[in-house]
C-alpha cells in the first residue's frame, strides 16, 4: 500500500468519522474509527511506519479538529508505537494478543489525550477519563475488533483462492 | 562510517522517529495559537469541510428516516393530545350550556353522564352515572339546554337508566308552541317523532316548534320536543298526521340533566 492510498484512506476515515460515526454514538460515545484503522494497520507494518502514519493521522485530526494541535499527533503516535512493539509474524495472525494490543494502544492513546483534554475542561482528569474516555476506549475497542475479524476473514478467503 | 551509520539507523530508527514525533507534537503545542498554524488548521478545516458536505447526504438520508419515524410518533401524539383538547372543549361547551340553561330555567337538577347505551333491539336508552345515592328517581325528566330527552326508568344506587323519546315506549305530552294545540309525542323513526291525537283543522305549520305541555308529573312544560318537519291529514281524515324532528341529536349524547320531581313549573 504506497503512502498515497494511505493518505487517501486516512482523509477517507476521517471524513466518515465526521459524518457517518456520530450517527452510532451510544450516550454521546462514539468509537475512534481512525485509531481502529490505524493498529490494525501497524499489525501489517513496522514500528517505523506505525509512528509515522500515527503523528501524520494524529496531526491530520488535530487540524481537522479544531483542537490544539500536536495532541492527537502525539496520542496516536504514541499508540501506533505501542501496537506495532510485537514481531508482526506473530502479532498477524494471533486474535487475541491483537486485541491485547489494540487494548493498550488505545489506552496509551485515551491517557495522553484525556490528559491534554483536562487541562481546558472543567472536570478533572480522572473525572474526564472514567466519564469519557474509558468508554469511548471500550467502543473503540469493539469496533477494532469487529473490523479487524472481517478482515481476517476476507484475507484468509484472498489467500484459500 | 556511511554502512555503519546507515547500520545504526535502521536499528534504531523507528526510536528516532518516535523522538522526533514526540518533540514535534510539543513543538505544534506549543506554537498551536501562531499564525501561520492557525492559517493551516483554518485551510484544512475549510477542504475537510467540502469532503464533509460531499458525503453529508448519506448521514441525511439516515437522519431522514429517523427523524421521519420519530415525526410520525410525535404527529400520533399530538393528534391523539389535540383531540384530548378538542373533546374538553367540546366537552366544556355542552357544560357551559348546560349551566347556562340551568341558570337560565332554575331547575333543580342533576347533572349526569352517558356511560353506555342500550344495545338490545332498538337502542333507546342509554345508562347514566347517577343512581339513587345522587338523588335520582324513576320518572324523572332527561333534559340538555336544547330540549327534551326522555325519563329515567330504572335506578340503581350508583346508575339509572334512561328511555329516550326515540323508544317506542316513549310518550311525552306536548302542544304546539305558537298555537297551543295538545297532542302525544310518539317515536316513529330515526330522529322523527309523531305529534297524535290534533285534529285535522287546526293550525300546525312546517318548523312550528312542539313543546312539552305540563300536564304530565315528569316534564314540566314549555321545554322543546322537536321541530315539525311535515304536516299531513291521516288516512282516516280524523286527525292531522304531524311529524317532527327531535330537538335534540340522541344519538350524540353525552350529558344530560335529569330534573328533580319538585322542580318548580314554569311560571309558577
Amino acid at each position: 500500500m504506497g503512502f498515497l492510498t494511505v493518505a487517501f484512506v486516512v482523509l477517507a476515515v476521517l471524513v466518515v468519522q465526521s459524518t457517518l460515526v456520530p450517527l452510532i454514538r451510544i450516550g454521546g460515545i462514539a468509537p475512534d474509527v481512525l485509531m481502529a484503522y490505524m493498529i490494525i494497520w501497524c499489525s501489517y507494518h513496522d514500528r517505523s511506519q506505525g509512528v509515522v502514519l500515527g503523528f501524520c493521522g494524529g496531526m491530520l485530526q488535530d487540524l481537522v479538529g479544531g483542537g490544539t494541535l500536536g495532541v492527537f499527533a502525539l496520542s496516536k503516535s504514541l499508540a501506533c508505537y505501542v501496537a506495532c512493539s510485537l514481531p508482526r509474524s506473530k502479532y498477524s495472525h494471533d486474535f487475541i494478543l491483537v486485541g491485547i494490543m489494540l487494548f493498550f494502544a488505545v489506552f496509551v492513546h485515551q491517557l495522553i489525550y484525556t490528559l491534554f483534554a483536562s487541562r481546558e475542561a472543567a472536570a478533572g482528569f480522572l473525572s474526564l477519563f472514567f466519564r469519557n474516555g474509558l468508554p469511548s476506549m471500550l467502543y473503540t475497542l469493539l469496533f477494532g475488533m469487529s473490523t479487524y475479524s472481517l478482515i481476517r476473514v476476507v484475507r484468509n478467503r484472498k489467500g484459500a483462492r | 562510517m556511511s554502512a555503519s551509520f546507515s547500520r545504526i539507523w535502521e536499528k534504531t530508527k523507528d526510536r528516532w522517529l518516535m523522538a522526533s514525533a514526540i518533540l514535534f507534537s510539543l513543538l505544534f503545542m506549543a506554537l498551536d495559537q501562531s499564525p501561520p498554524l492557525v492559517m493551516v488548521k483554518r485551510e484544512t478545516g475549510q477542504v475537510m469541510g467540502m469532503l464533509q458536505k460531499g458525503m453529508s447526504w448519506l448521514p441525511g438520508l439516515v437522519r431522514l428516516r429517523t427523524t421521519h419515524r420519530e415525526l410520525l410518533v410525535e404527529l400520533g401524539r399530538v393528534s391523539l393530545e389535540r383531540d384530548k383538547y378538542r373533546e374538553t372543549l367540546l366537552q366544556n361547551e355542552r357544560l357551559r350550556n348546560l349551566l347556562g340553561f340551568m341558570e337560565q330555567k332554575r331547575f333543580d337538577c342533576i347533572p349526569a353522564e352517558v356511560i353506555g347505551r342500550g344495545t338490545v333491539g332498538i337502542a333507546g336508552t342509554v345508562h347514566l352515572n347517577i343512581g339513587w345515592r345522587q338523588g335520582c328517581h324513576k320518572n324523572m325528566a332527561m333534559v340538555t339546554e336544547k330540549g327534551v330527552v326522555g325519563k329515567i326508568v330504572s335506578v340503581n344506587a350508583f346508575s339509572s337508566v334512561g328511555l329516550l323519546l326515540t323508544d317506542p315506549n316513549c310518550r311525552v305530552s306536548g302542544k304546539v308552541q305558537r298555537t297551543r294545540v295538545l297532542g302525544i309525542v310518539r317515536w316513529l323513526y330515526g330522529d322523527v317523532c309523531q305529534l297524535e291525537g290534533v285534529p285535522l283543522k287546526s293550525d300546525v305549520r312546517i318548523g312550528n316548534v312542539i313543546v312539552t305541555s305540563g300536564y304530565s308529573e315528569i316534564y314540566p312544560p314549555g321545554l322543546a320536543v322537536g321541530r315539525v318537519i311535515d304536516v299531513s291529514p291521516d288516512e282516516e281524515g280524523l286527525f292531522l298526521k304531524i311529524r317532527l324532528k327531535t330537538a335534540v341529536d340522541l344519538g350524540t349524547l353525552e350529558e344530560v340533566l335529569v330534573l328533580k320531581n319538585d322542580t318548580p313549573l314554569l311560571g309558577q
